[in-house]
């Protein structure tokens, strides 16, 4: 009972009275489902993995799920450096220096872009605000086939089309809607007296940005990069588009690498690619922890 | 074409007026040709219920509103466009709104920093509003450490470096439990008598008003309904709906007849008839329906059975050191505020004598005080 | 600086200001204004054009409209669609909520579960398709594992399956986004009240059936979130089809979404894809157009001074 009282106190903790007794029929079968869930969650990337770290011959015998009997690790490295896409053997390496060019300053931009935005938007409340607002986070739900094609032709005309500064801008432009969003919702749960106080206090738009609220931005800044780091990454659509020849994302390279090849596939290189591919937002998002969670179910639950 | 805008020069102690102001938004008119003038050195509170009006006219006077017409000057400066931070004043918010990410000491300070005051002033400035409010051990602190009553205690020396000419508080008590509310509420006394400065105070707390306030301007429906000191708002309230508002249990209301006969004018309802010589009217009484007000402290059964009056007892409240007891007298509820020795219950008759020189007399049609 | 004396002069006119919020946004509203609103513009007038490899102003009505409808690919991907979109949303809402359960229900290692469920939606839709491309293949995937433990007659053969290859999408995009809908159903779990809880406790209902006829309506919010967001990314599912089966065998996974594609980039048909992406806009806001007038509503009702 005492457990109870105590659990009931901590914040967002599951309900302590909607359980039942700790060992039921009811209570085997939870824990039942949660394991086959956990498994079928797992089971891919286990299959990836164990694949990606076999030699051929052991594929072929047709056991998905075993451990390698002979370890190697020589699918990664081909993976990296000597992976086909039709007639280049260069490996994923230039596809991952591509993303990362892409990524990083895609991402700062949007988010500093979105935090200026959403803090205009939830203290200062310009003239159409909350038209802009309503503007951007419609655009956020619309398909981006809606805007490519055009887009293809604005960015030709500039001589954009096909450069990395071009499919940057792209990728600022498509996450603003995002980023917006989030710091205007979590500027927006302030309490207003906040903005009251530093306005009486003499600070102007910038100077309120930079030293009230930037300083308080921390979880949300965080949860940003996160989103807009995997978000980015993973992005095959606008790569295809606007990457051309030279800035091909990984995602891009990666499928090249897997759905184009010619003759047999070496599927441990095609699944030590797929790992390194999705390598980063993993490790992100395993960083990151309950920021992502929190990240997503913000966007999503107050869009 | 930019005009400079006006500013009112820190340091003086300034007073308020406000001139026909009016706030709207689109068709809802939140104030409507409000005129106030604040003294200088006056502890002007503004009560009224929630959605009065009273934090949109204060917000008006900090700059912090958007107006629709009229004019505000703080001393001999018209301020009504000026930015919040040019007008000589100092704020505090009910939710404190210190920053959270900032140190008590750089809170205080964060105002004249973005004046670009020397530094060594603004270290003796922080120093003295820390040994005034007793925030010295706090200084290197961060909000989120700090107490509900020490949090407002700095966002009161916030207000006080900057050596504001008028000092804005809106409701600044209310998160705040009841006992810290009136430790803090004699402390804001105290300040004020030491500073001697302008002082507003918006606040629902009808207690706060009266205690703290030199004056007090009773609002609702974006309308001052009276101004006047805590006694004149209590003991002559200008409309029945003031005279409900203020004092718990609010006023008791008789409806009946003021009639003129030769012996004077006296007022005659189905519950009571009150002579009404010691009453001093606001203009000349007139034959006709009125309502008579009578605060509960000054109904009072009577010892021995007389012919008062006689009310049937519904439900006794007894609060300590005095007794609240409800009842009827035909169709009037009544509350009468009584000694806390009172001993009776529901069904026990009641014989009243009434303070004759305490009544109050209000219009039936327009609740207007007679 | 002129000084007044209270009342006698006129009030004055707000001065000029420049306004640096306003200067603030206005990227934005470049951005929305030229980036989305032009550009989408942009794309329905070229779908009333016979525009081909290159923008063309020959305007010719609906007529790219009825070549779209009498296009079999399109009419395939539209049935794709409606297949896909009901089995992968009604998927990931029984299964997200059935999960959401398990974690509200103080089990252990809850932390541990949730980065399980959800860390396939940080990963690329690419990533999944190749993935669950490779459990699926009939050679050397599940099938043959099965059969190489005892079971000789197992097929598991659904990648090339005509009738079957969309349900291998489900799974796979189920897998990716159940996790997602899991939280947001959680969060709605945690928000309701603990007396509700208290008071079905007090009535004795069974726990399931408060989840079932209590819970359940309480987070309808959560529940209408998820399916928008399920929808919309079955409209604009690409990636996905293209990585996990590039639309085949045949025609049996084609999507809209990848029949614009085509069209645009490889087959040089602008007006046709222009026409198509046109009704895939359509149907996004006719998803996401009466959820937000709700919420709009919504928060004007509950927000007012």
């Amino acid at each position: 009972m005492d457990r109870r009282a105590s659990a009931m106190q901590i914040d967002r903790k599951p309900i302590p009275l909607g359980r039942p007794r700790l060992v039921s029929p009811g209570r085997i079968g939870l824990y039942i489902f949660a394991f086959a869930s956990m498994l079928f969650f797992l089971l891919p990337f286990w299959v990836m993995l164990v694949t990606s770290l076999k030699p051929m011959d052991e594929i072929r015998l047709g056991n998905l799920l075993a451990w390698p009997d002979n370890l190697t690790f020589q699918p990664w490295i081909a993976a990296w450096s000597s992976a086909c896409t039709g007639l280049v053997c260069d490996g994923i390496r230039g596809g991952f220096v591509n993303s990362v060019l892409i990524t990083v300053p895609a991402v700062i931009i949007s988010v500093l872009f979105g935090a200026i935005n959403g803090y205009a938007i939830s203290t200062w409340k310009p003239r159409g605000a909350d038209l802009l607002f309503g503007g951007l986070v419609l655009g956020a739900f619309i398909p981006y086939q809606v805007f490519v094609y055009p887009m293809t032709r604005v960015l030709a005309n500039f001589g954009l089309f096909g450069s990395l500064g071009g499919l940057i801008g792209i990728h600022v432009v498509f996450g603003l809607p995002l980023t917006t969003m989030l710091f205007r919702n979590f500027y927006a749960g302030m309490p207003p007296e906040l903005f009251k106080a530093a306005r009486v206090d003499g600070a102007g738009f910038w100077k309120m940005f930079v030293y009230v609220m930037l300083p308080m931005s921390m979880p949300i800044l965080v949860v940003a990069l996160v989103l807009q780091v995997t978000g980015i990454w993973n992005d095959y659509l606008l790569g295809l588009i606007f990457g051309g020849s030279s800035y091909a994302p990984m995602t891009l390279q990666l499928n090249n690498i897997v759905n184009t090849v010619e003759g047999e596939r070496n599927y441990n290189i095609d699944m030590a690619a797929t790992i390194i591919t999705a390598l980063v937002p993993l490790l992100v998002y395993f960083l990151s922890g309950k920021l992502l969670v929190r990240g997503v179910t913000a966007g999503a639950v107050k869009g | 074409m930019i005009e400079a805008t006006p500013s009112v020069p820190l340091g003086a102690r300034s007073s308020v007026s406000v001139r026909d102001l009016t706030i709207a938004y689109g068709d809802l008119e939140i104030l409507k040709e409000m005129n106030l003038d604040v003294r200088t050195g006056e502890f002007l509170v503004l009560l009224g219920p929630s959605g009065c009006g009273k934090s949109t006219l204060l917000n008006a006077i900090a700059g912090l509103n958007d107006i629709r017409s009229g004019q505000i000057c703080i001393g001999d400066v018209d301020v009504t466009y000026a930015e919040p931070s040019k007008r000589g004043i100092g704020m505090v918010f009910q939710s404190y709104a210190l920053y959270p990410r900032m140190t008590v000491e750089q809170n205080m300070s964060f105002g004249l920093r973005m004046t670009s005051t020397p530094k060594a002033e603004i270290g003796a400035r922080v120093a003295e509003a820390a040994r005034i409010l007793q925030l010295e051990p706090l200084l290197k602190r961060r909000p989120g450490e700090l107490s509900g009553g020490q949090r407002q205690r700095v966002a009161i020396g916030r207000a006080l470096v900057k050596k504001a000419g008028v000092f804005l508080f809106d409701e600044p008590l209310s998160n705040l439990d009841a006992k810290l509310r009136s430790e803090l509420r004699v402390e804001l006394k105290r300040l004020h008598q030491d500073l001697d400065s302008t002082m507003i105070y918006v606040t629902h707390d009808q207690i706060e008003a009266m205690t703290l306030g030199d004056r007090v301007a009773v609002m609702k429906d974006g309308i001052i309904q009276q101004l006047g000191t805590p006694h004149e708002i209590y003991h002559r309230p200008a409309n029945r709906f003031i005279a409900s508002f203020i004092g718990t249990p609010g006023m008791n209301f008789i409806d009946g007849r003021v009639e003129i006969g030769p012996d004077g004018a006296c007022f005659r309802s189905a519950a009571m008839d009150v002579p009404l010589a010691g009453y001093e009217p606001v203009g000349p009484l007139r034959q006709g329906a009125a309502v008579l007000g009578i605060r509960p402290e000054h109904l009072q059964p009577m010892s021995e059975d007389r012919d008062g009056p006689a009310m049937s007892v519904t439900l006794v409240e007894a609060m300590g050191p005095e007794t609240i007891v409800h009842g009827r007298i035909g169709e009037n509820a009544l509350a009468l505020r009584v000694p806390g020795e009172f001993e009776g219950g529901r069904g026990d008759i009641l014989h009243l004598s009434l303070a004759t020189t305490k009544i109050n007399l209000f219009d039936t049609a327009s609740g207007l005080r007679l | 600086m002129e000084s007044t004396t209270p009342g006698r002069r006129p009030p004055s006119r707000p001065p000029f200001r420049i306004r640096m919020e306003q200067i603030a946004v206005v990227p934005a509203w470049a951005i929305l204004l030229m980036a989305y609103l032009g550009t989408l513009m942009f794309t329905v007038v070229l779908s009333f054009t016979n525009s081909r490899g290159f923008p063309q102003f020959d305007f010719v009505g609906l007529s790219q409209y009825r070549r779209l409808m009498a296009t079999p690919r399109w009419s395939v991907s539209v049935e794709n669609l409606l297949v896909f979109g009901t089995g992968f949303i009604i998927c990931c809402l029984v299964f997200g909520f059935l999960l959401a359960v398990v974690m509200d229900s103080r089990i252990r290692g809850e932390g541990f579960l949730r980065t399980v469920f959800l860390y396939p939606h940080s990963m690329s839709f690419v990533v999944t398709g190749l993935a669950w491309q490779w459990m699926f293949n009939p050679a050397l995937g599940i099938q043959s594992t099965v059969r190489g433990w005892g079971w000789e007659t197992f097929t598991l053969n659904w990648l090339t399956r005509p009738d079957l290859a969309i349900y291998v999408m489900i799974i796979a995009g189920a897998w990716q986004s159940t996790g997602l809908i899991s939280v947001i159903l959680l969060a709605g779990l945690r928000g309701v009240d603990a007396d509700i809880w208290k008071a079905t406790k007090v009535d004795g209902v069974p726990t399931w059936q408060v989840y079932l006829r209590i819970v359940l309506p309480m987070i309808r919010p959560m529940v209408a979130v998820s399916v928008i967001m399920l929808a919309i990314s079955v409209v604009k599912a690409y990636d996905l089809v293209v990585a996990l089966t590039n639309g085949g065998p045949g025609m049996s996974t084609e999507l809209p979404a990848k029949f614009a594609m085509d069209s645009l980039f490889t087959r040089q048909n602008i007006g046709l894809a222009s026409a198509s992406i046109t009704l895939i806009l359509v149907s996004v806001v006719a998803i996401v157009g009466p959820w937000m007038y709700c919420e709009a509503r919504k928060a004007r009702n509950s927000g007012g001074h």
